[in-house]
C-alpha cells in the first residue's frame, strides 16, 4: 500500500527544491499532483466574459502544452531527489455550460493529462465528473483506448454537488451505480482501464456509510482520499483534526474497516491543503511531518491484521480491554500463546482463555515468536521489554476493531 | 391523495375528539398515530420505562377506545402509526431489552390492529459500530421483525421500515436502511417468504436531507415498496422537523431541500399513499393559539404537493 500527499501548498512548482528538501526530511516519498487549469473561452466568445475594473480581462486559454510545461520541472526535480508522482488529479470543470467548444475541449485537456501521467510515471489519473446524470460512458468511453495504450488507470470519483448552499450527494456517490458503470466502462474497453478513487471528504459531507460504500467497490477502489472536514463543509483538513465533543467528525472506523474487510493494498492519498493554507509556511515542515505519521497510521490500522501474519506464533502484553478485544476479533484466527502482565495478582490466572503469565516468562520464548502490546502504556512498555533483552516487539490497537463488546471491562488496571 | 399528520402535540388523551375535529377542520382526512409518545427515546435510552405497555392487552384497547371513536367521529383515517424506538438499546440490561422485543413491541402491533391501522413504522437497530458492519446490524433488525411480522401477517398490517441517521462528531451520517438498493431486497425477500406484503418502507423526507441523498433516485429504486411517508424539513444539519420549504441557505433564498425531486420520484412510482407530515415540533415552536393555523397551512402544502401529483 503506497501513501502519497497531495501537492498543494508542500511544494512550489516553479521553485521545488525547498519543498523537496522538506517532503524528503519529513520521509515523504509520493505525491498526488492535482493539476490547476483555468478553462478559458476562445477569444471570439470573451466578449461575454466578466470585466473587473473596466478592463477587459483577457487571459490565454490554457493548452495541454502549458500545463505540460507548468509541471514538468517540478516532476523531474522530484523524480531527481526519488519522490514520485503517484496519482494525478486530472482538472475539474463544469460541463454545464452548453458552449459548443466545451466537450471537445475537455476531452482533448483529459487526453493530454493521459499522456502527462505517462511521462510522469504514474499509474493513475483522476478524472472527475461534477455533475450528476451526464453521459459517463460518453465522456469515458473517449478516454479509454488511450488511457490502455498508456498503461493509465482512469479513476471515477465521488462528488458532492451544491443544492442552494446545501451540499448533497452528487456524481457517483451512490456505490451500487458506480459499480455498474465502472463494470460497463470497463467491458467496452475490453479491458481494465477504469477504477475508482473514494474521497473521504465528500463521503462525510453526504454521510455516507463509508464501510459499505467500499465493500460494494470491492478491487474497483484503487485510491482512498484521505482528508478531514466538518461533514458540512467541503474542505480538506488533516486526518483526525475536526472533532466535535470529543469525538470525530469523520467515519474512520467505517473506512479502516471497509479497506480491511476488501483487503485493499492500493494507494491512500493524505490531502490536507486546507491545513497548510492556514498555517505559516514557517510551520508547514512540522506539519509534513505529521501528516507523514498519519498517513502511515492509518497504512498501519488497515494492515492490523496482516501484521498478526508476521510471526510464526504471538503473546500478548497486557490483561485487560485491549486483550479482551484481541481475543473477541482475532483470538480464534491468531491465537496467542499466553499474555502477560505487570500485575503479579494476574499471574497464573486465566483471562479470556489465556493463561497471565509474568513478564519474564517472555525471555524464553522462541525466536519467531512475536510480542503485541495490547495496553496504551505502549512505550513505558516498549522500553521494558528492550531492557529485557526481547525482540520482536509490536503494538496491537483496539481503536477500529472489526467489532466491539456494548460494556467495557470495569477492573481494567490499564 | 389523502393529507395526514401526526397526531403528537395535537391529540390529547383527555379528549382526542377535540384534537380530532381540529385536525378535521385543517384539512386533513388521515392521521399518523403517534404511539411512540407513550415511551418515549430518550427515557428508553435512559433505561427509565414507564408502566404503560406492562397493562394487559384489554386494559390497552380500553385506553384507545376513545382516540379510536373520536378519529370515527371526526372522519380521520388512522392511516399509519410509530412504534415506540428504539427496539433495541445497546448496553441496556437484558430485561429493558427483553420488555421492548417481547412487551412493547407485540403490543403495538396489537393496538395498530385495534386502530384498524394499516402501517406501523419502526426503527431498525443502530448496531454497526458494535456488530462491525451494516449488514450484521440488518440482521439484528431482521430478527426482530422476524418477530412481529407473522402478527402483521394475521391482521394485514404493513411493517415500515425507515432511512434513519446517526450522529458523529457533530453532524449526521446514514443510519440504517439508507441504500434504497439494499432496502428493495430486504423487502421483497420478507414478503416472499412470508408470503404476504408484511414489509414495507417509509420514506423520511427530513432524514433524507440531512445525509444529502438523491430524494428521486430513492424513491425510484423502491418503486411499490413504499407505503408511507414522513414528510418534513430542516436545514441539512439538524433533524428540525419543520415545515417543507422552510429552510434556504443562500441569499437566492431557494429552498435548499430537493422538493422537485421527492415530488419527481413520487410521480414516477405512481405513489397513491398518504402525504403525512411528520411536524410535530413546528406545534410546539409557534404559539398555542396559532394551530389550527399551522396545521391548515402544513395542510395547504399537503394539497400542493397533491396538486403537482395529480
Amino acid at each position: 500500500m503506497n501513501v502519497s500527499y497531495r501537492n498543494t501548498y508542500m511544494i512550489d512548482t516553479k521553485k521545488p527544491a525547498g519543498g523537496i528538501r522538506d517532503l524528503k526530511n519529513a520521509g515523504i516519498q509520493n505525491l498526488m499532483l492535482c493539476i490547476s487549469a483555468w478553462l478559458w473561452p476562445p477569444e471570439e466568445e470573451q466578449e461575454e466574459m466578466p470585466r473587473w475594473g473596466g478592463k477587459k480581462n483577457v487571459r490565454k486559454r490554457e493548452t495541454p502544452d502549458t500545463i505540460k510545461n507548468r509541471y514538468m520541472d517540478m516532476i523531474t526535480a522530484c523524480r531527481r531527489n526519488g519522490i514520485g508522482i503517484s496519482v494525478l488529479y486530472a482538472p475539474r470543470f463544469s460541463r454545464k455550460k452548453d458552449k459548443p467548444w466545451l466537450q471537445d475541449y475537455i476531452t482533448d485537456m483529459m487526453l493530454e493529462c493521459i499522456e502527462f501521467c505517462k511521462r510522469a510515471g504514474c499509474p493513475y489519473l483522476i478524472v472527475g465528473m461534477p455533475e450528476k446524470d451526464y453521459d459517463y460512458i460518453g465522456f469515458y468511453g473517449k478516454l479509454s483506448a488511450k488511457a490502455r495504450e498508456a498503461g493509465i488507470m482512469i479513476l471515477l470519483i465521488n462528488q458532492a454537488e451544491d443544492f442552494a448552499g446545501h451540499l448533497v450527494r452528487g456524481a457517483l456517490c451512490e456505490s451500487h451505480a458506480v459499480v455498474e458503470l465502472i463494470d460497463q466502462l470497463n467491458h467496452d474497453a475490453g479491458n481494465n482501464v477504469f477504477g475508482f478513487c473514494l474521497d473521504m471528504g465528500v463521503c462525510n459531507i453526504c454521510g455516507n456509510d463509508v464501510q459499505s460504500f467500499i465493500n460494494t467497490l470491492g478491487n474497483r477502489l484503487k485510491a482512498v482520499i484521505l482528508r478531514d472536514n466538518d461533514g458540512h463543509h467541503n474542505t480538506a483538513q488533516m486526518p483526525f483534526t475536526c472533532a466535535h465533543g470529543e469525538s470525530l467528525a469523520t467515519d474512520w472506523i467505517g473506512l479502516i474497516r471497509g479497506l480491511r474487510d476488501i483487503c485493499f493494498q492500493e494507494e491512500l492519498i493524505v490531502d490536507f491543503t486546507d491545513t497548510l493554507a492556514v498555517f505559516s509556511p514557517l510551520l508547514r515542515p512540522t506539519l509534513f511531518r505529521l501528516a507523514c505519521e498519519v498517513g502511515n497510521y492509518i497504512k498501519w490500522q488497515i494492515q492490523l491484521e496482516q501484521n498478526l501474519k508476521k510471526y510464526k506464533s504471538i503473546v500478548l502484553f497486557g490483561a485487560g480491554n485491549m486483550c479482551r478485544n484481541y481475543m473477541k476479533c482475532y483470538g480464534g484466527k491468531y491465537p496467542p500463546l499466553f499474555t502477560c502482565d505487570n500485575n503479579p495478582k494476574l499471574w497464573d490466572t486465566e483471562f479470556e482463555g489465556l493463561t497471565v503469565k509474568n513478564p519474564e516468562e517472555l525471555k524464553n520464548l522462541p525466536d519467531d515468536c512475536g510480542v503485541y502490546i495490547c495496553n496504551i502504556y505502549y512505550r513505558e512498555i516498549e522500553t521494558q521489554l528492550r531492557e529485557m533483552g526481547i525482540k520482536n516487539i509490536e503494538y496491537f490497537n483496539d481503536e477500529y476493531m472489526p467489532t466491539f463488546y456494548f460494556d467495557r471491562l470495569e477492573r481494567d488496571e490499564e | 391523495m389523502e393529507i395526514g399528520v401526526q397526531t403528537k402535540n395535537v391529540i390529547k388523551d383527555s379528549c382526542p375528539l377535540e384534537g380530532f375535529t381540529m385536525l378535521k377542520r385543517a384539512g386533513f382526512s388521515c392521521c399518523d398515530f403517534s404511539l411512540d409518545v407513550y415511551l418515549k427515546n430518550f427515557n428508553v435510552y435512559q433505561n427509565r420505562i414507564n408502566d404503560f405497555f406492562s397493562a394487559p392487552l384489554d386494559e390497552l384497547k380500553e385506553y384507545f377506545t376513545p382516540h379510536k371513536q373520536a378519529a370515527q367521529t371526526a372522519d380521520i383515517t388512522i392511516s399509519q402509526m410509530h412504534m415506540p424506538y428504539p427496539n433495541y438499546v445497546p448496553g441496556g440490561t437484558d430485561e429493558l431489552n427483553e420488555y421492548l422485543r417481547c412487551v412493547v413491541a407485540p403490543k403495538s402491533m396489537e393496538i395498530c390492529a385495534f386502530l384498524e391501522c394499516p402501517y406501523i413504522v419502526v426503527h431498525g437497530f443502530k448496531l454497526s459500530h458494535y456488530l462491525g458492519s451494516e449488514e450484521a446490524e440488518w440482521e439484528k433488525t431482521s430478527e426482530f421483525l422476524d418477530l412481529i411480522a407473522p402478527m402483521a401477517k394475521k391482521y394485514g398490517i404493513t411493517i415500515c421500515i425507515e432511512n434513519l441517521y446517526t450522529g458523529l462528531g457533530g453532524h449526521i451520517v446514514e443510519g440504517p436502511c439508507c441504500d434504497a438498493s439494499k432496502a428493495a431486497k430486504r423487502i421483497d425477500e420478507f414478503n416472499e417468504r412470508y408470503g404476504a406484503q408484511v414489509l414495507g418502507f417509509c420514506f423520511d423526507t427530513g432524514h433524507a436531507n440531512l445525509v444529502g441523498l438523491d430524494f428521486e433516485n430513492f424513491i425510484t429504486t423502491l418503486g411499490p415498496r413504499l407505503k408511507v411517508l414522513h414528510i418534513h424539513d430542516n436545514d441539512g444539519i439538524s433533524d428540525l422537523h419543520q415545515i417543507p420549504f422552510t429552510f434556504t441557505r443562500t441569499r437566492e433564498n431557494t429552498s435548499s431541500t430537493d422538493w422537485d425531486g421527492f415530488v419527481k420520484g413520487l410521480k414516477g412510482i405512481g405513489y397513491k399513499g398518504v402525504l403525512s407530515f411528520e411536524t410535530a415540533p413546528v406545534l410546539t415552536a409557534f404559539p398555542n393559539v396559532m394551530k389550527a393555523d399551522v396545521l391548515r397551512f402544513i395542510a395547504n402544502i399537503g394539497r400542493y404537493f397533491d396538486g403537482i401529483l395529480s
